[in-house]
């Protein structure tokens, strides 16, 4: 695979991993995301309940006290028309109805103080409460006047009663006769109810828990009781709600709020306002007190949301800890993806090294075995060749050997050989015997089995030598001249074996002779830096190039034995020196050089 | 034996001749003359050529009994003048003989062949003279 497409799929690789990531991480956004969701959901809906809960329990509540107040108004209201009827009344009779008064008021005693008779002119007939009064008149009061008028029971307001306790009261006008109501006045019956009494009555008809919070008003808007602790302390009992000193302890921000909804309880609405201030709820639950259609007063109950906010607290807590516990989880899953896609990369890495090692291995023994291959190749090619340059003169030899063996069954003792097949006879038996010993020389040096016999040799006498011998070689047909230029100073000695020497001065100079058809060979010696330098110079036909490379190998050279090189080459570098050949620069021939350690 | 080579010379000469003929192609002289010389001493007319150009250049169809080469021939192979004889003469019988140990011969030969028309250097008149006894009396010329 390319550089390119590699660096290209690691790529594609990596934004695959970084996608996967993203993903784990928007997974784990959403679930988040979701969670909080539904836990704020869960949260908001068991804050809902709970809130309804309390909304439910203060209505409860107040409906509960509403009606313990309207019941026992009631038993009040029952009680004044009772004795309103009584006989005794009617008939004026003071001291015979004062038992009536008595028993009536201590059967209220939780919420009246005071039972009493106002006569028809408004004068006070008689009270509960002590002979002191008695006679005043009270004509003004609406407690007279209003039932008076109206002909029917009737619910004050709050009023200041003469030691300055603030009451209620309830009155019963008294007829002579019931079917001519408008003509028959007779007077009021009158009940007086403490707001101190009232308080009372409510805080012990409160459940537990709600000792704190309620609220009495009558239907004027004057804040009977309260336990509330702002508004317990006694400067607002008796205040009108609407009023300054009031109105200035309510927070501003649910001032408008606050006053609408009394204004609304005020009207005779039951039912509930949720206020927030601070931060904290609180519901606020009101029901009128009514006895028929009159109202009486007003009862609140308020109840703060504090249970709510610990409830809420709790169901907040899952929230959290649901979105750490989701948030970590993703974490974590993205720290294992990592975790695991650098693992895979390494080991990617790892696999990709080894491949390539694996490879490099693979391409080298597949070197080393098409290298193998080639020698196998080359040695069945030497083989080949070899048994080809025996067997061809080997031909000749048995054909005449076969002339021969019909000859000898002539019997006689001499036998007829033409010139011709003894010449063959000749010629091939020199050139198989040349053959076997370059071949057993070749094996020899391949071997490494040589033994070298060096001695201190004169090189210029030992090419002399070698002329001396070659040149009856050189044929006829060919216009050669063989030339020895030897150095001119001294003698040059070298360290070598004689017949080692010999071999290759000689290939050298039959090599040069057997491919220069006419021209000179030059034989130079020189020495230079320790070494004796021999150049063989022809003006033949040269080194084509397709050879060059392979000269000095086995079996190269068209002529002759064709190892004539190669074991010059060997017994050269078997005495430490070089052997190489160049074209000659004029283009005539080429030269042979070697070079040989002096002495 | 001398007269009948004669007679059967003088044939040769009139184109009429039913002494047996053979072609032989090898580039060493010495191999050429002994086997020319050989076979002739055994009543066998040879024609004989050192380079193959030569012997293309002289081949007749139907005038051989049998042809020999030699694969190691200068200017084309031995497998090279096989294949040129067989456009001029089809029905031409061509035998190799060799000094190589191991011949890697080309794929369009060996069908042709059946690997039996290979002989090994070295091989001698006796030898030449079976083979080309054997050839004749399964072969109309």
């Amino acid at each position: 695979m390319s550089d390119e497409k590699k660096s290209k799929l690691s790529q594609i690789n990596l934004s695959k991993e970084i996608l996967l990531i993203i993903t784990i991480l928007a997974v784990t956004i959403i679930l988040s995301i979701i969670t909080y969701q539904y836990s704020n959901t869960s949260a908001s809906q068991i804050l809902e309940l709970s809130e309804n809960e309390i909304r439910a329990e203060a209505k409860i509540q107040s409906h509960h006290i509403a009606n313990e107040f309207a019941t026992k108004v009631g038993v009040i209201t029952s009680n004044l028309e009772i004795i309103s009827h009584s006989k005794t009344i009617l008939n004026k009779d003071v001291p015979d109805s004062v038992p009536l008064f008595n028993s009536a008021q201590k059967s209220t005693a939780d919420l009246t103080g005071v039972y009493a008779w106002i006569g028809k002119d408004g004068k006070l007939l008689w009270t509960t409460a002590g002979m002191k009064n008695i006679g005043t008149d009270v004509s003004n009061g609406d407690y007279y006047s209003k039932p008076k008028q109206t002909l029917m029971p009737y619910y004050s307001n709050t009023i200041e009663v003469k030691n300055g306790t603030l009451a209620l009261t309830i009155s019963y006008p008294i007829f002579t006769n019931d079917s001519d109501k408008a003509n028959s006045f007779n007077g009021v019956i009158v009940a007086g109810v403490p707001i101190s009494k009232l308080g009372q009555f409510a805080k012990d008809n409160l459940a537990p828990g709600y000792e704190n919070s309620l609220g009495l008003m009558d239907k004027g808007g004057i804040l009977l009781y309260s336990s509330n602790s702002t508004t317990s302390n006694t400067k607002f009992i008796g205040k009108n709600i609407f009023g300054k000193e009031i109105q200035s302890v309510i927070p501003s921000d649910i001032k408008d709020q606050f006053n609408t909804f009394v204004r609304n309880s005020l009207n005779g609405q039951t039912g509930y306002v949720d206020f927030s201030y601070m931060g904290k709820t609180t519901t606020i639950a009101y029901d009128p007190i009514k006895i028929g259609n009159d109202s009486f007063g007003v009862i609140y109950v308020s109840a703060p949301h504090d249970f709510t906010l610990n409830a809420v607290a709790l169901a907040e807590q899952p929230r959290l800890v649901n979105l750490i516990s989701i948030v970590i989880v993703g974490l974590i899953t993205v720290l294992i993806a990592v975790i695991l896609f650098t693992w895979n990369n390494r080991l990617k890495k790892l696999v990709e090294d080894r491949t390539r090692d694996l490879k490099l291995t693979n391409d080298s023994l597949k070197e080393a075995n098409d290298h193998l291959i080639a020698l196998e190749k080359m040695e069945r090619e030497f083989i080949n060749i070899a048994a080809h340059e025996l067997k061809t003169p080997v031909q000749s030899v048995v054909l005449m050997s076969e002339e021969i063996e019909e000859n000898l069954k002539k019997e006689s003792e001499k036998i007829n050989l033409s010139r011709d097949y003894a010449e063959i006879i000749v010629r091939n038996t020199k050139r198989i015997s040349g053959l076997i010993n370059s071949l057993l020389m070749v094996s020899k040096l391949e071997h490494r089995k040589f033994q070298l016999n060096e001695e201190k040799i004169n090189l210029q006498e030992k090419i002399l030598k070698v002329i001396e011998e070659i040149r009856p070689l050189v044929g006829k047909e060919q216009d050669v001249k063989i030339v020895f230029n030897p150095q001119s100073t001294g003698n040059i000695l070298v360290n070598a074996d004689k017949n080692m020497l010999y071999e290759v001065i000689s290939n050298l100079l039959v090599n040069a002779i057997k491919f220069t058809k006419h021209g000179i060979i030059e034989i130079n010696v020189s020495s230079k830096d320790g070494y004796a330098l021999v150049a063989i110079r022809d003006t033949g036909v040269g080194i084509s190039p397709e050879i060059a490379g392979t000269l000095f190998g086995k079996f190269i050279s068209t002529q002759g034995t064709g190892l004539g090189l190669f074991i010059s080459k060997n017994i050269i570098e078997m005495h430490g020196g070089k052997i190489w050949a160049e074209n000659n620069s004029d283009g005539k021939g080429a030269t042979f050089f070697f070079t040989l350690q002096l002495v | 034996m001398t007269i009948f080579l004669t007679y059967g010379y003088i044939l040769k000469d009139l184109n009429l001749s039913w002494l047996t003929k053979i072609l032989f192609v090898d580039d060493e002289h010495d191999i050429l003359k002994a086997i020319s010389r050989g076979l002739t001493s055994k009543g066998i007319d040879v024609d004989t050529y050192d380079n193959p150009i030569d012997a293309l250049k002289n081949f007749r169809p139907k005038t051989y009994d049998l042809i020999l080469l030699d694969v190691k021939l200068p200017q084309m192979s031995g497998f090279e003048l096989y294949e040129k004889i067989k456009e001029i003469d089809f029905e031409a019988k061509i035998y190799f003989l060799s000094a190589f140990e191991f011949l890697e011969v080309p794929n369009n030969i060996v069908p042709n062949l059946g690997g039996t028309n290979f002989l090994r250097k070295p091989i001698t008149i006796k030898q030449l003279v079976e083979l080309i006894s054997s050839n004749i009396s399964n072969n109309a010329r």
